[in-house]
């Protein structure tokens, strides 16, 4: 029985050198003549792309904190604008005399928001806005996993012919 | 690109036992390479860096059929690679090579692709059960039945030595 096992494996080794040995002669394989452009190719249709069409990810620094800067200036500008057509909301002719949209807006999101607060404050609990606030963080999150859960498997590990 | 294309294309198409799909991982291998080209211009290991993208490209690839190729694998008879008897003398040494590279690339996956990281890779059996997320046991046997598979062709005058 012994004999055996070790005839079987000397047979094995002897068979696992004569192959390797076999396959190591093999040439590479010569890769298509199309391959080259087909590279060429997909790196031209890269190279147009406009940095502003990419990914945030990829702008160039400058451009991102010019970004980030400007939409900062833009939300202060808008929030101190509502603010003080609210705090000068003192008669409903003021209001009316408001012109410009965003303001209008703005300051209607103001009195609304304003009005629901003194409203709700003797009703509500701080406890019950801050359940509600963390209830509505942990929805927000459960839907943002979702949704990566469901790209993940329904996008990046979907079959390659099904996707194509 | 031209110095590496025939070893990446080849890489690729052992592994994955299809020119098509070699062809498409080779074009991925290249333009990783070229997002990397600051890096790679001034390495001299470029081409073990392309043969190692093209080995884990062509793994992941196979990755997405892994539940197929693993239901078949049990099953799957040893495929006949062989060719008739008396028609491997009549073959040169370039058809005898191209008929065990042709006999390899009919292996069904679960045999190929062990088999080609261990003759073509140098890979170690634990490193293939390891990077295929197998058991050592199976990589073994795969192995072991793939060279099975492929004993045949070792008949051929000028492969392996063996006259």
């Amino acid at each position: 029985m012994s004999d055996e096992i070790d005839r079987e494996e000397s047979l094995d080794r002897e068979l696992e050198a004569r192959l390797g040995q076999a396959l190591r002669t093999l040439p590479q394989r010569r890769a298509p003549a199309t391959l080259e452009s087909r590279v060429l190719d997909a790196l031209a249709r890269r190279a147009p792309v406009a940095w502003w069409r990419r990914s945030f990810a990829e702008w160039p620094a400058a451009a991102r904190v010019a970004f980030g800067v400007t939409s900062t200036v833009l939300v202060v500008l808008t929030v101190l604008a509502a603010a003080a057509a609210n705090a000068n909301l003192g008669s409903f002719g003021a209001f009316h005399a408001l012109s410009t949209p965003v303001v209008h807006d703005a300051s209607v999101f103001f009195v609304i928001a304003r009005t629901l607060g003194v409203s709700l404050a003797p009703i509500l609990s701080s406890v019950w806005v801050l359940g509600f606030l963390i209830a509505s963080a942990a929805l927000y999150a459960a839907l943002f996993g979702l949704a990566i859960a469901g790209y993940r498997t329904l996008y990046l590990n979907a079959d390659p012919e099904v996707r194509s | 690109m031209r110095a590496y294309q025939d070893m990446v294309f080849s890489t690729a198409a052992r592994l994955a036992g299809n020119d098509a799909q070699a062809e498409d991982v080779a074009q991925e291998v290249f333009i990783k390479a070229y997002e990397n080209f600051d890096h790679l211009r001034l390495s001299a290991t470029a081409g073990g860096w392309l043969k190692t993208v093209a080995t884990n490209l062509s793994l992941n690839y196979l990755t997405r059929y892994r539940n197929r190729w693993r239901l078949f694998s049990e099953s799957e008879t040893v495929p006949d690679v062989a060719l008739p008897d008396g028609a491997l003398d009549s073959l040169n040494e370039e058809e005898q090579r191209a008929a065990l590279e042709e006999a390899l690339r009919r292996l069904p996956p679960h045999q190929r692709v062990p088999l080609v990281l261990y003759h073509f890779e140098d890979m170690s059996y634990e490193d293939i059960a390891a990077k295929l997320d197998i058991s050592l046991a199976k990589v073994k046997t795969d192995i072991r039945r793939g060279r099975a598979a492929l004993a045949p062709m070792l008949r051929l005058r000028g492969i392996g030595g063996v006259a």
